[in-house]
């Protein structure tokens, strides 16, 4: 079942390559997320102060 | 028509609609990325010359072209938002930035890890790998110009003057093998001609898909807090975020 | 002229002036973005002489010879070709017929390579197409 994805001698190439783009694609994801939530905080924090 | 676009592009309305197209991205992102990867690494067959290597073109090649799209988008909404002041189009091409900056990234290592087996090289000063470095730098400094600024209407206006200027360096990446002798070699997909087999040219547009809706959901969802980042004085993002509305 | 047109002439002025340095830039540049020289570019002369530089062709077919670690080749664009000696590991893709850029420098003739890379082509298939297109061509010499 597995073998098919042991390529040849450029396994570590292959897959580090695929690695990194789902790495990557996670660290936006989770990027994105942070920022809304440190929009709502900071916005959050402003209002309260105004009033 | 045009009553129509400004409506839509009224920050109120886009911060509701987006919400509600974000699937319409999400749930194709997903199921092309599954898709391309059973093409990509199972059945699109290897290469004559090149083995198995070939499949980390699959994931260089729609990433290369994900950084020439973002940049164009990015500075054409740049210009829109300096000519017509439209909010919507500087908030677009400001959260395009990372995004963009991140497949350039993406691009330069796998074509790297791509080229160490294949070329022998990591890295060779030549017209592509080159400019495409230079792509990246645009990218940062964009990024870092918008943050130079405490009003983002102030940063707006320098880093899309930036983007705009950078813009001639699309052209230069894209013709680069074919103006000057480089080791990178010539485009397979043409207008005419595509000189691959029909299951890699699948694998590569499955993945190349993929990435375009992976771009719509990030830009969507970052596009909906800069909004509010920029429109926090007046009333109805007060709302949203006092009273929870939506806020998720 | 309205405020939105001023813009507008700002933005096609800012586009214009850079595509004009680019292309000025590029033609300063000129064959100095070239990353390598063919075969008939140096025998016509155009490649430094007395330094390092790099040579770009293809594998002449038969005439690779290997000594231990030493290699000898000729690299060809149909045309003119020179005689490669490289001591060194040879990238995959190194093979008869394949594209190839070296650099080092020409000595009585001869190019001494301190580095070889592969170049590939454009073109992805599989080893069974790539077979049986490699069939049709020689039957059609016969």
């Amino acid at each position: 079942m597995i073998d098919f994805l042991l390529f040849d001698k450029y396994v570590y190439y292959i897959w580090f390559s695929y690695l990194l783009t789902f790495g990557i694609i996670i660290i936006l994801f989770i990027r994105t997320k942070s920022i809304h939530k440190n929009t709502m905080i900071q916005l959050r924090i402003k209002y309260t102060r105004e009033k | 028509m045009w009553k129509w676009i400004q409506a839509f592009a009224s920050p109120q309305n886009f911060y509701y609609t987006a919400k509600k197209i974000i699937p319409w991205f999400l749930y194709p992102f997903i199921a092309l990325t599954l898709v391309g990867l059973y093409w990509a690494l199972i059945k699109s067959p290897p290469d004559y010359q090149q083995g198995d290597s070939v499949r980390i073109m699959y994931v260089h090649v729609p990433a290369a072209w994900m950084s020439l799209f973002i940049y164009v988008v990015m500075a054409v909404a740049g210009g829109i938002g300096l000519i017509w002041q439209i909010k919507l189009a500087n908030v677009v091409a400001v959260v395009s930035a990372p995004i963009g900056a991140a497949f350039t990234f993406l691009a330069l290592v796998t074509g790297a890890v791509w080229g160490k087996p294949m070329w022998g090289t990591w890295w060779v000063w030549d017209a592509r790998l080159t400019s495409e470095l230079i792509l990246l730098f645009l990218y940062l400094a964009y990024m870092s110009l918008n943050n130079a600024f405490d009003n983002p209407k102030t940063a707006s206006k320098a880093s899309s003057v930036l983007a705009i200027v950078g813009l001639v360096n699309i052209p230069i990446i894209y013709y680069s093998v074919e103006w000057w002798n480089s080791l990178h070699q010539g485009s397979s997909i043409g207008v005419t001609k595509v000189s691959m087999h029909i299951d890699m040219f699948i694998a590569l547009l499955l993945i190349s898909f993929a990435f375009k809706f992976l771009y719509g959901v990030l830009i969507l969802m970052r596009a909906r807090d800069e909004l509010l980042v920029r429109e926090q004085n007046s009333r109805w993002v007060k709302a949203v975020v006092m009273e929870g509305k939506n806020n998720d | 002229m309205t405020k939105r047109q001023n813009r507008m002439l700002f933005v096609a002025l800012l586009v214009a002036g850079a595509i004009l340095a680019i292309t000025l830039l590029l033609q300063a540049l000129g064959s100095n973005t070239n990353y390598f020289y063919s075969p008939t570019e140096v025998a016509e002369g155009k490649a430094p002489v007395g330094k390092s530089f790099r040579l770009g062709g293809l594998v002449a077919k038969g005439s690779v010879k290997r000594k231990d670690m030493k290699v000898n080749f000729d690299v060809t664009d149909n045309k003119n070709k020179f005689n490669i000696e490289y001591t060194g590991i040879l990238p995959d893709l190194f093979r008869e017929g394949q594209g190839i850029i070296t650099t080092g420098s020409l000595v009585d003739g001869t190019f001494l390579a301190t580095e070889v890379l592969a170049k590939h082509d454009e073109n992805y298939m599989p080893p069974e197409v790539a077979d049986a297109l490699e069939k049709a061509k020689e039957s059609k010499q016969k």
